[in-house]
């Protein structure tokens, strides 16, 4: 079965909210102002979970650090909802984008990461106390996440470079 | 004079390399990979600024915030980095910036969340620990979670203002 990039472009244009949006005259820079808000959320709590499982900020217990963890999900949840927000009111100019299509491998990459860290690694790290370091595969993890993140927000600034075209 | 000043330097080979130029190598606009740096520092100083606001409101209170300033500092550098950067954005098209007036109310807005982080700082250092039930926790006084507030509320406005400057901005002088 052949897969037409134009089909599958022109299903997600039609999907909410993508007619909302490019009819409106300000919902895509509110979508704009929101994945922004979203996006100091989600690294602000990453900076300092991450670097704390570095091992900076050793004042702090681990359990504390990962305290700030909601956060990191609400920024993403805005992030994804106000993404869709974008992608839909124009999804071939995204689809034929290469940043994008990396910025989006990329965010599935620190998914995974984020996951196998919660599965692994966070049993045996909750309990680190203020001063302890943290093992050197909580290290690996949490480099991991803090590169994916900032090169995310990097490829999202590049976005316009790459753009082919739109239809 | 300034103006003029302005217009020749926008012709100048800096302004326009940030305008229109390469950052290393193509397709990396030097424009756009500014504004990556800026979003970065960005990050930094308005994410960290808000999980320390959330901790002086009295949420995490397991994370002892008199023992932040390092965390303070990376803030700090994040905002020498959005200093920079901006700067290097700025001498980019330096007439329709300002000449836009919501640079005005960013640059207003990060003047006042400055002040209001170096209020919050010094007052991380006079915390004063009492008991609470098993132990101890840091007693928050009303002003600095007010500071706080207006820490979050600042940075907000420069955030929204920052991302709406490109939707206000005239034209390219000639």
């Amino acid at each position: 079965m052949n897969w037409d990039p134009n089909l599958v472009a022109e299903h997600f244009k039609n999907l909410w909210p993508g007619p909302l949006v490019r009819q409106s005259g300000w919902l895509f820079s509110f979508g704009e102002a929101m994945h922004f808000i979203g996006l100091c959320l989600l690294l602000g709590s990453m900076f300092i979970i991450d670097l704390r499982l570095m091992g900076w900020f050793k004042s702090v217990s681990v359990r504390a650090a990962l305290s700030f963890l909601p956060y990191a999900i609400i920024g993403f949840i805005i992030n994804l909802a106000s993404g869709w927000m974008f992608f839909t009111s124009a999804p071939a100019s995204y689809l034929e984008n290469n940043a994008f299509l990396l910025k989006m491998l990329l965010i599935v990459i620190a998914g995974v990461n984020a996951l196998g860290f919660t599965l692994w690694e966070q049993p045996k790290v909750i309990a680190i106390g203020p001063e302890q370091d943290t093992p050197q595969s909580a290290k690996i993890f949490a480099g991991l996440s803090l590169f994916l993140w900032l090169f995310i927000l990097l490829l999202g600034r590049w976005l316009p470079i790459f753009t082919v075209g739109t239809n | 004079m300034f103006w003029d000043f302005l217009r020749d330097f926008e012709a100048g080979d800096f302004s326009s390399w940030i305008r229109e130029g390469n950052f290393i190598a193509e397709p990396f606009s030097t424009f756009y990979t500014l504004l990556g740096f800026h979003s970065i520092g960005m990050a930094a100083v308005v994410g960290i600024g808000w999980m320390l606001s959330a901790r002086i409101f009295g949420f995490h209170q397991e994370f002892l915030i008199s023992k932040t300033q390092r965390l303070l500092q990376l803030a700090w550098w994040g905002f020498y980095l959005n200093l920079g950067s901006g700067v290097l954005l700025l001498l980019g098209q330096p007439r329709r910036e300002l000449m836009t007036g919501l640079f005005w109310v960013k640059m207003l807005s990060i003047v006042m969340a400055l002040i209001t982080m170096v209020v919050v700082q010094k007052g991380l250092g006079h915390l004063k620990m009492v008991p609470n039930g098993n132990g101890k926790i840091e007693a928050v006084p009303l002003s600095l979670r007010v500071n706080a507030f207006l820490v979050c509320i600042f940075w907000l406005i420069a955030i929204v203002a920052g991302r709406l400057i490109g939707y206000t901005q005239p034209p390219p002088p000639m």
